[in-house]
């Protein structure tokens, strides 16, 4: 991931006065996807992203998603989300409903938004920085601590890159091949062995890359997520680490 | 990965507690645990506080920072899946039967 950062230019949560010994790998790992926020994505540009946080923030109250998640389905319930930034209404909608109700998307969702010009590349960027801010803000909400404020946008454009392997696959969005090796996206994974979690945010390498660092400072390295018998040398054993894990998987009713 | 990790130390558990939640898991401070993870998903302040206590008074402020990094985890994780429509891949065979016991296939994919 990228380097670490100086003290003169750290941004992003801290946790030195949070009551509770917070290690230093937390705020590290948050502090870089502050870093990445107020620097230019692969499709959005610093700006943009910051209102992607923006909108994730203001999910939570939006009067819209508060009634569709009261209704039997979401489609039933038709309006305006309450926007706080100037983004295309797709992209609005789809900061919106990933905060508050992921477990009801669907594939024909997906494709609505693809329909309404949101490409596949803006897509995945957009839900890997949508969950990041939703991980971190919850971490602070577990802690009892108040939301970071999100850092002021850079300059710069989006590289616009998109790996040449990256096709359709066993998701909605298209993904790097499980074998990644001669690629430049080698370094996401060891070759042929990863999970679908992990590559369904391949086509924003970048995305993979975050994903990782904030995996390792809140649950466990890649490497070692498959190893059941690998315990962090943390406060809490393995088998109470996947307690937790399962237990918060099934109160978002995610089958994954 | 509870049912492989409590098999590797040869812990007998129920995984039912991840599901219902009120099930004994058989994981030491277990119920601390789910009720902290059920807080956190609820985003109610004052039932975050009061598992919050509850656990630091059982497993001691360390845990509880832990649990906070493991269950915010898992507010990524599951979206991640839920906003990409990925199948279950290298998993589907291995959990099977578990996923049809515990009946978590109901929370697949709807096009």
């Amino acid at each position: 991931m990228p380097t670490s950062l100086s003290a003169a230019t750290i941004t992003g949560p801290r946790y030195h006065n949070a009551g509770f010994p917070v290690r230093a790998d937390f705020a590290e790992a948050h502090q870089r996807f502050w870093q990445r926020l107020a620097t230019p994505g692969t499709w959005w540009t610093s700006a943009e992203r910051i209102q992607l946080a923006e909108e994730v923030r203001a999910a939570w109250d939006c009067p819209l998603c508060c009634e569709r998640r009261e209704a039997l389905s979401p489609n039933a319930v038709q309006g305006s989300h309450a926007s706080v930034s100037g983004l295309p209404s797709a992209a609005v909608d789809a900061v919106h409903r990933i905060t508050t109700d992921a477990a009801r998307l669907t594939r024909s969702w997906y494709q609505g938004l693809l329909e309404d010009g949101l490409s596949e590349g803006h897509y995945v960027e957009l839900v890997g920085t949508v969950v990041s801010l939703v991980s971190i803000d919850s971490f602070a909400e577990a802690l009892g601590l108040p939301l970071c404020e999100l850092p002021s946008p850079g300059d710069g454009e989006p590289s616009r890159y998109r790996p040449a392997t990256a096709a359709p696959d066993d998701a909605w969005v298209p993904m790097v091949p499980d074998d990644n090796s001669g690629t430049p996206e080698a370094d996401l994974w060891p070759a042929e062995r990863t999970a679908n979690v992990v590559r369904a945010m391949s086509l924003v390498p970048d995305e993979v890359r975050t994903l990782c660092d904030l995996s390792a400072a809140h649950y466990l390295a890649m490497e070692d997520v498959g190893r059941p018998g690998v315990d962090r040398g943390g406060a809490l054993e393995r088998s109470q680490i996947e307690l937790v894990a399962g237990r918060t998987s099934a109160l978002n009713a995610c089958f994954y | 990965m509870l049912r492989a990790s409590s098999q590797q130390n040869d812990q007998a558990v129920d995984l039912a507690a991840i599901m219902d939640g009120h099930t004994v898991s058989g994981i030491a401070a277990g119920e601390y645990l789910v009720a902290y993870a059920e807080a956190v998903v609820s985003r109610a302040p004052s039932r975050i506080t009061a598992a919050r206590e509850a656990l630091s008074a059982a497993l001691g402020s360390a845990a509880v920072v832990d649990a906070a990094g493991v269950i915010s985890n898992f507010q990524r994780m599951v979206r991640i899946a839920d906003a990409t429509g990925i199948g279950l891949g290298v998993f589907e065979v291995p959990s099977a039967d578990m996923r049809e016991a515990l009946g978590i296939n109901a929370f697949r994919h709807h096009d």
